[in-house]
C-alpha cells in the first residue's frame, strides 16, 4: 500500500492579472511528493515553477485548487504550528541574509517568532545547527560579509532547519555557487535529509542536479507539467518532445553523458503561436507535432510509473538509449 | 615591454607574463600572476575557471576595460604584433572594429534609452566603412537576420527592455560580428539565458565567427559549455595558469589535479554520482604566493610543489603546471 504523500498540490493554478490581460503562471498542476522523497520540479524562466514554490510555502495565495502538508489544507493564512512545518532556501544566499545581523541571530530569528525554548536552549541549538551544516560554531558571531557564498548557503539551510521542518523547498539552492561548492551542498543535502527525515521539493533548471538530489521530477512549461516520474525513468526514456529538448540542450563534459543525450533537430525555427492557440503550448518550437497539437491541449496521463502530455512523444526505449536515437 | 618581438603569423592575440593587481585599502591585492596565453587566427580557445580565477580580469585587461587608477599592471598584450598594455589610445582604436565583445548580461549590455538601431548603427560607424542610411538599414537588417531573427524590423525599433534575454544576446551577437572583427571576446555568453536558447546561441555564434574567420576566446566557468564550444582550453586557478591543451585531452586526460577535481565537481547525466567537489578555499590574495597555489587542497602535494612551478608539457601539446606532469597519477 502507498502511504498517503507529505504534500499533495491538486489542480492549482495562479493567475496574475496584467494592465489588459491575464497571465496564467501557474496552469492546473497537481503533484504529489512522498515523505523523505525527493521531487524535484525543472523549467526554465516563465515555465511557473518558482511560482509554485511560492504557493506551496505561502508566499502567495493560489487561485484555484488545494495544497495539502498530510492532513492539513494549506490556505493562504497559516498558523504557527502549520507554517514551521515547512521552511524555504532560496537560490541567492547573498540577497537572503541581513548583513547587519549576526549569523547567530539570522539561525535563531524563526526560532523566537515560533516560540521555540528560552535563551539559552536556543543557544545551544544554533551552535548544533551550525555543527549540522559542517560550520564552526565560532561563526556564529560573524556577520554575513566575511563568509563565502558557500558558507552563507549553509548558514541559510541552517537557519530553514530551526523550527525543525518535515518540508523543505530548495529554490535553486546552489545556481549561484561555482560547482567545486555546489557539489559539496548538494552531499550535504543528502545527508540531512537521511539524518532528519527531511521531505525536499526541490526547484531547479539544471537537470545534472536532478540525477544527483532527486528520485522524482516534473518537468514544466508554461505553467503547466508536461511530464512526471521517476529520474531514472525519464533520463532513460524521456516521452514529452520539451523534455527531450532540454536533454539535448545541457552542455555535458563527457562522451558517456552524450549518450544520455537526444538530438534535437535545431535548426527548426520558432514560429509565432498562431492567434488564439488552443492547443499544445510547445506546439510552435516542435518539429514532431501533428495535427491534433494545433487544436488539443493535450492532458497529463499516466504510463507505468510516468506522466506525460504529449500528443505525439518520443518512443525511445529506455534499453536502447544507449544509440541515442530519437524516434 | 617587449613590443618589438616578433610573433608568429598566425598568432593574432599573444599575452605574455600578464601580471596585475588592485590596490586596496587592505594592499596590494595580486589578480593575475604571470598570464601566457595565445590566440591564433580563427582559433575558438577558452578560458575556463571558477570565481576569483582572474578569468574575467584577463579579458577586461585586454580590451583595456579596467580602471587606470588604482591598477598595477606589467607583461605583455600584443594584438596582430601591436603593444595594447599601458597603449588606451591605440586599444580604443581596435575595439568594436578589430577586437569586440559580448558579455554575459545582454539587457544590461545595451543601452535601455536608445533604441536598439541607434546602438547598432554607432557600431557600424566605428566599423568604418562610410554607408549610406539605406546601406546601414539593409546591413543591419541583413545581420539580425543571420542570428535568426525573422523580423529584424520591430527588433531594431525596439528597445531592450522590450526584448527578451535571448533576443538582446542574439543582436549583441549580430552587432559584434557586423564588423567582421579579428577576435571577440565572449565573456560568459548565455549564462544569463536558458538552457535551450543558450545552445541555439553558442551554435549560432560559432557558425558565424566561422564564416566570417573571427577567432573567439571564450570565458566561461561551464565546463560543458567549453567542451562543445573551443578547440583548446586554458585553465585558470587563482590568478594564473595551471593548464592549457586541446579541448579533447583536457576533458578525457586531464593533467592538473585542480582541473580533475572541477571536472569531478560537476554532476553527471549518465550516473546518478553524488560530485566530490573541492575541500577548503581560494588562497589569499593579499599574500604572495610561493609554489603550486592549489597545494593546501591537493591531495597529491608533495615538497616540490613549494617551488615555482612552471607548465610543463606532456610531449603531446598539452601542458600542465604540476611537478607530477609524465608521472603517472
Amino acid at each position: 500500500m502507498i502511504p498517503p504523500a507529505l504534500l499533495r498540490v491538486s489542480n492549482v493554478s495562479k493567475r496574475f492579472r496584467l494592465a489588459q490581460s491575464e497571465l496564467v503562471a501557474v496552469d492546473d498542476v497537481s503533484l504529489e511528493v512522498q515523505r523523505l522523497d525527493t521531487l524535484a520540479i525543472v523549467g526554465e524562466s516563465g515555465s511557473g515553477k518558482s511560482t509554485l514554490a511560492n504557493l506551496i510555502v505561502g508566499g502567495e495565495a493560489a487561485s484555484a485548487g488545494a495544497i495539502r502538508l498530510g492532513e492539513t489544507e494549506l490556505g493562504a493564512t497559516r498558523d504557527k504550528a502549520t507554517r514551521r512545518r515547512i521552511a524555504l532556501v532560496q537560490q541567492n544566499p547573498y540577497s537572503a541574509l541581513n548583513p547587519r545581523k549576526s549569523i547567530r541571530a539570522a539561525i535563531e530569528l524563526p526560532m523566537i517568532v515560533h516560540g521555540l525554548g528560552d535563551r539559552a536552549w536556543r543557544q545551544r541549538r544554533v551552535d548544533e545547527l551550525l555543527r549540522r551544516v559542517h560550520l564552526s560554531p565560532a561563526l556564529a558571531a560573524r556577520r554575513p560579509l566575511g563568509l563565502s557564498g558557500g558558507e552563507r548557503q549553509r548558514v541559510a539551510i541552517a537557519r530553514a532547519l530551526a523550527t525543525g521542518p518535515e518540508l523543505l523547498v530548495l529554490d535553486e539552492p546552489t545556481s549561484s555557487l561555482d560547482v567545486s561548492v555546489q557539489a559539496h551542498i548538494l552531499a550535504l543535502l543528502l545527508d540531512l535529509q537521511r539524518e532528519l527525515g527531511l521531505t525536499y521539493l526541490f526547484i531547479t533548471h539544471d537537470l545534472g542536479v536532478v540525477r544527483v538530489l532527486a528520485r522524482r521530477v516534473a518537468v514544466m512549461y508554461q505553467g503547466r507539467v508536461v511530464e512526471e516520474g521517476p529520474v531514472e525513468a525519464i533520463f532513460a526514456a524521456p516521452r514529452h518532445r520539451y523534455t527531450n529538448l532540454l536533454l539535448a540542450s545541457i552542455p555535458t563534459v563527457s562522451d558517456e553523458d552524450d549518450r544520455v543525450k537526444l538530438d534535437w533537430p535545431f535548426d527548426q525555427a520558432i514560429e509565432a503561436p498562431p492567434e488564439g492557440a488552443r492547443g499544445c503550448g510547445f506546439r510552435p518550437r516542435c518539429p514532431f507535432a501533428i495535427a491534433a497539437c494545433d487544436t488539443t491541449r493535450p492532458a497529463l496521463l499516466a504510463e507505468g510509473a510516468h506522466r506525460h502530455a504529449c500528443l505525439s512523444p518520443s518512443r525511445r526505449d529506455a534499453a536502447a538509449h544507449a544509440t541515442g536515437d530519437l524516434s | 615591454m617587449s613590443s618589438t618581438r616578433r610573433d608568429d603569423a598566425a598568432d593574432l592575440l599573444v599575452v605574455e607574463g600578464l601580471s596585475l593587481g588592485f590596490s586596496t585599502l587592505d594592499g596590494m591585492v595580486r589578480v593575475l600572476r604571470g598570464i601566457d596565453l595565445t590566440v591564433r587566427a580563427q582559433e575558438k580557445v577558452a578560458l575556463v575557471g571558477e570565481s576569483g580565477s582572474g578569468k574575467s580580469v584577463t579579458a577586461r585587461a585586454i580590451t583595456g576595460l579596467l580602471p587606470e587608477r588604482r591598477t598595477v599592471a606589467s607583461g605583455s598584450i600584443r594584438f596582430a604584433g601591436r603593444e595594447l598594455l599601458g597603449r588606451p589610445a591605440v586599444t580604443e582604436a581596435l575595439r568594436g572594429r578589430d577586437i569586440s565583445m559580448i558579455f554575459q548580461d545582454p539587457t544590461a549590455s545595451l543601452n535601455p534609452f536608445f533604441p536598439i538601431r541607434e546602438q547598432f548603427r554607432a557600431v557600424l560607424a566605428r566599423g568604418g566603412a562610410r554607408l549610406s542610411a539605406e546601406a546601414a538599414e539593409r546591413r543591419m537588417r541583413q545581420a539580425l537576420r543571420d542570428v535568426s531573427i525573422p523580423d529584424p524590423e520591430r527588433v531594431l525599433g525596439a528597445y531592450s527592455f522590450q526584448l527578451s534575454g535571448g533576443l538582446n544576446q542574439r543582436a549583441m551577437i549580430a552587432m559584434a560580428l557586423v564588423n567582421t572583427p579579428k577576435l571577440l571576446i565572449a565573456d560568459e555568453p548565455g549564462t544569463a539565458l536558458d538552457v535551450t536558447v543558450q545552445e541555439r546561441t553558442l551554435r549560432m555564434m560559432r557558425q558565424l565567427s566561422q564564416q566570417n574567420g573571427t577567432a573567439i576566446l571564450f570565458i566561461s566557468h561551464n565546463l560543458g559549455v567549453v567542451r562543445q564550444f573551443a578547440d583548446r582550453v586554458y585553465v585558470m586557478y587563482a590568478g594564473a595558469l595551471v593548464e592549457e591543451g586541446p579541448a579533447q585531452r583536457i576533458f578525457t586526460t586531464p593533467l592538473h589535479p585542480y582541473t580533475r577535481a572541477l571536472l569531478a565537481s560537476v554532476p553527471r547525466l549518465a550516473r546518478p554520482i553524488v560530485p566530490t567537489g573541492i575541500a577548503g578555499s581560494l588562497p589569499d590574495r593579499l599574500q604572495p604566493i610561493r609554489g603550486c597555489a592549489f597545494r593546501p587542497r591537493c591531495d597529491r602535494s608533495v615538497d616540490a610543489c613549494g617551488e615555482e612551478v612552471a607548465l610543463a608539457s606532456d610531449g603531446e601539446g598539452h601542458r600542465a603546471a604540476c611537478v607530477h606532469v609524465g608521472t603517472p597519477a
